[in-house]
């Protein structure tokens, strides 16, 4: 979907992204994280083709954004950490107004509008003026605005910044189902706890360099879970293996790391499984590497390091 | 219908804008009607809404949306270049042209209903309204291309950046008033070019559609290179020369030999120059811009030289050759008052040394430009070159010329009447300096790699 090589980028005097290169899969959600100053809104900018970089290359869907950026507008949605409303108008004029300019057709503009406003929540509010929102809703409607051209792409930079826990979650669900209708999206962001419930992929930028790739989990929504024992139990494998969309990774007597859907009723279901056999469950849970402790090996220290370690 | 324009008419005409202003005008009228005396001109109003406000309107079409945080969106929108010029241009003074359309069909009403005449009193001919809308069109325009330029030179005062741009406009405007009956000499007057008689008025509206034309064109060429689009500058080397026709047409050549082309080369010579010096300040200060240029040069990547160029340098490449045409010229005149005597030799010697200093210190200024472009603060850039030229050109040779070194005072500035092979020299030496304090600065610029971002 999009693959970024060798990317350059100069500011009198400093280099901002230096030889940043990656790839990210269609459908995934991936995590943009760094400290400040670290490059991300530069390489968020870039990959919306508004910035042109001193060197390198980023192409989306084969589209070279630099020879043709107008061509990857199409299908690209970007929400900049500033962005600006048109206080004056109504929030269904907003909403029109983005999908007419980004080349949505006639006939289609109002099903768009009324499918953005529903998606981000703002359904009751399209008759009042964008001036007049608080700034969780005006937030709400930035995504919506964003997002009302059905973009391929989606760049969001601090999406959840001014808003409350409840949107937060809401903001969470909207984007996964975003993205198992196929919808790419990253998302730059500090808040490192909210992005491990939704992002699949992370990248991690200091000083302008990439310092980590890695993939969480998979697109369809499967992932890792681990089984610890309190003590050996033999029936484990077998359990496990009679399981209907399990497969076991790895095992042993008192542990298993299975690949499933980490939805809540499918790690209900074999808890349930693994108890009523009399299985000895000490732990169970999703095996995920933690994003918060990830960031701090990475960058935390000394500068975190130079070098890429990609890990799909 | 433009989805920008739209979105203009949706903020400027407002059911409650529609409704209030008709009858806050049509009581200004009644007022006026009752007492007896229309307080205001239809110029004056039309000049109020169309000028004033319109001007301020198309400037500010630029600027809100920088404030406002919304450009980056329009920026990646789907609506093309001319789209977005013209529905900003026509979209975002919707209020000010309803404004004036209101004024007049209240002015008409007033003389209809003949409630009270002066002589000044009466409906403008079409030729005069065609001209109104025209110097309003152009007044407009400037004033959002030079809001344009400003908001690419990412200027951040609000005030500062609508006010120049504002007074932009608006100077173009001034030619207008010469055509209304207030100036009934000027207009009944004839204007020569290129050896046939216009008719005044009608002059100015050729001359204002025309700049109007080319205004719109500029304002369409910083469109496209803010939407994206991937251009070569060739809009502003083809202005130059449309301008240079332009003012050669009001050289009378008959009355000038033995050297016809001489006032034409002059007069060419400071027009070329001032454009020079208004792109020079014009153009963004976008230092690692300069950087990639520079090197999409040593590359050979044409394309990218094209895109990249800065705008001041084709036009400096015209007025290099204006200036050499000129300094030919001023040699042969040079020989020619020789030829008369020799106390005129000096005379002659002072024009040749000082078009040549004007050359080499247009390469000094555009070297100083560009050092406060690639400086620490290049969205102050204009701003900081204007006060170091302002020293150049004013305060040192006055302060020299105050001390008694008149002489001297021609060695930062072309002065007429002191430059001299030795001005020339100065120029070229201050010159060389800047360019090595430039090549320091270019190479300071080009970031280690792996450096703190």
């Amino acid at each position: 979907m999009i693959a970024v090589e060798h990317l350059l980028f100069d500011y009198p005097g400093v280099r901002a992204l230096d030889d940043v290169g990656f790839a990210i899969a269609k459908g995934t959600i991936t995590a943009l994280v760094g400290p400040n100053g670290a490059g991300k809104t530069t390489l968020l900018r870039c990959m919306a083709a508004l910035d042109q970089p001193h060197g390198g290359r980023i192409a989306i869907e084969g589209v070279d954004i630099f020879d043709d950026p107008r061509r990857a507008h199409r299908f690209i949605g970007y929400l900049p950490d500033f962005y600006g409303l048109y206080d004056t108008l109504t929030v269904r004029q907003c909403l029109t107004y983005a999908a007419g300019s980004q080349g949505v057709a006639s006939g289609a503009i109002a099903p768009a509008v009324d499918r953005a406003a529903g998606r981000f929540g703002i359904a009751d509010l399209l008759a009042r003026r964008a001036g007049d929102l608080s700034r969780g809703q005006r937030q709400r409607l930035a995504i919506a605005q964003a997002t009302v051209h059905a973009p391929r792409l989606l760049l969001l930079d601090e999406p959840a910044a001014g808003l409350d826990p409840q949107a937060r979650a809401d903001l969470s669900q909207t984007l996964l189902t975003l993205s198992r209708e196929g919808v790419t999206i990253v998302v730059s962001s500090h808040i490192l706890t909210e992005l491990e419930d939704y992002c699949t992929d992370l990248l991690i930028l200091s000083r302008g360099k990439l310092v980590e790739q890695r993939r969480f989990r998979a697109v369809d929504g499967r992932g890792l879970v681990a089984i610890q024992l309190a003590a050996p139990w033999p029936g484990l494998l077998a359990l496990l293996s009679a399981q209907p969309d399990v497969t076991v990774v790895s095992h042993a007597p008192d542990k298993a790391l299975c690949r499933m859907r980490e939805d809540a009723a499918s790690l209900a279901a074999l808890l349930a499984a693994l108890v009523a056999a009399g299985a000895p469950v000490a732990r169970f849970g999703p095996d995920q590497e933690n994003i918060q402790e990830l960031y701090r090996a990475r960058v935390g220290g000394a500068g975190g390091g130079v070098g890429v370690g990609a890990r799909p | 219908m433009s989805w920008e324009f739209r979105r203009n008419l949706w903020i400027q005409l407002t059911p409650h804008r529609l409704i209030a202003t008709p009858l806050v005008l049509g009581l200004l009228f009644l007022a006026s009607i009752q007492a007896s005396v229309l307080p205001i001109a239809p110029e004056t109003l039309f000049w109020l809404f169309a000028g004033f406000w319109g001007t301020r309107r198309a400037a500010d079409s630029i600027m809100e949306e920088v404030i406002g945080a919304t450009w980056q969106s329009q920026r990646m929108a789907a609506i093309g270049a001319w789209s977005m010029t013209w529905g900003k241009l026509f979209g975002a003074t919707a209020f000010a042209w309803y404004g004036a359309a209101l004024s007049w069909i209240a002015f008409a009403a007033t003389i209809a209903l003949d409630v009270h005449t002066r002589p000044w009193m009466r409906l403008p001919s079409p030729g005069e309204l065609l001209s109104m809308l025209v110097f309003a069109l152009l007044a407009q325009s400037v004033s959002m291309l030079v809001a344009l330029i400003q908001m690419r030179r990412r200027r951040r005062g609000r005030q500062f950046a609508l006010g120049l741009a504002q007074i932009a406009g608006l100077s173009t405007f001034v030619p207008f008033f010469f055509v209304t009956n207030t100036f009934e000499p000027i207009r009944r007057s004839t204007i020569w070019w290129y050896g046939f008689p216009y008719p005044t008025q009608a002059f100015l509206l050729f001359a204002a559609t025309a700049f109007f034309a080319w205004a719109l064109l500029a304002v369409h060429q910083l469109m496209r290179a803010e939407l994206q689009y991937r251009d070569a500058t060739w809009r502003l080397p083809l202005f130059a020369l449309f301008l240079m026709g332009f003012i050669t047409g009001f050289i009378p050549r008959p009355y000038l030999l033995p050297f016809p082309s001489a006032v034409a080369l002059a007069a060419n010579g400071v027009a070329m120059l001032s454009l020079f010096y208004v792109t020079l300040l014009a153009a963004p200060g976008e230092p690692i811009a300069l950087l990639r240029w520079a090197r999409a040069l040593r590359q050979g990547s044409w394309r990218l030289v094209g895109e990249l160029m800065p705008p001041w340098l084709p036009v400096g490449v015209i007025t290099l050759a204006v200036g050499l045409m000129a300094l030919r010229e001023s040699i042969a005149i040079d020989l020619w008052v020789q030829s008369l005597g020799p106390q005129s030799i000096t005379i002659g010697r002072h024009v040749t040394s000082w078009i040549a200093a004007l050359m080499v210190f247009a390469a000094r200024d555009a070297l100083v430009v560009v050092l406060f472009a690639v400086g620490r603060r290049p969205e102050r850039a204009d701003i900081n070159a204007v006060i170091a030229l302002a020293i150049l050109h004013g305060v040192v040779p006055v302060v020299l010329t105050a001390f008694g070194f008149a002489a001297q005072a021609g060695l930062t500035a072309p002065l007429p009447g002191v430059s001299s092979p030795l001005t020339v020299a100065a120029a070229a030496l201050q010159t060389a300096a800047l360019g090595l304090a430039l090549a320091w600065r270019f190479a300071r610029l080009r970031p280690a790699p792996s450096t703190a971002g």
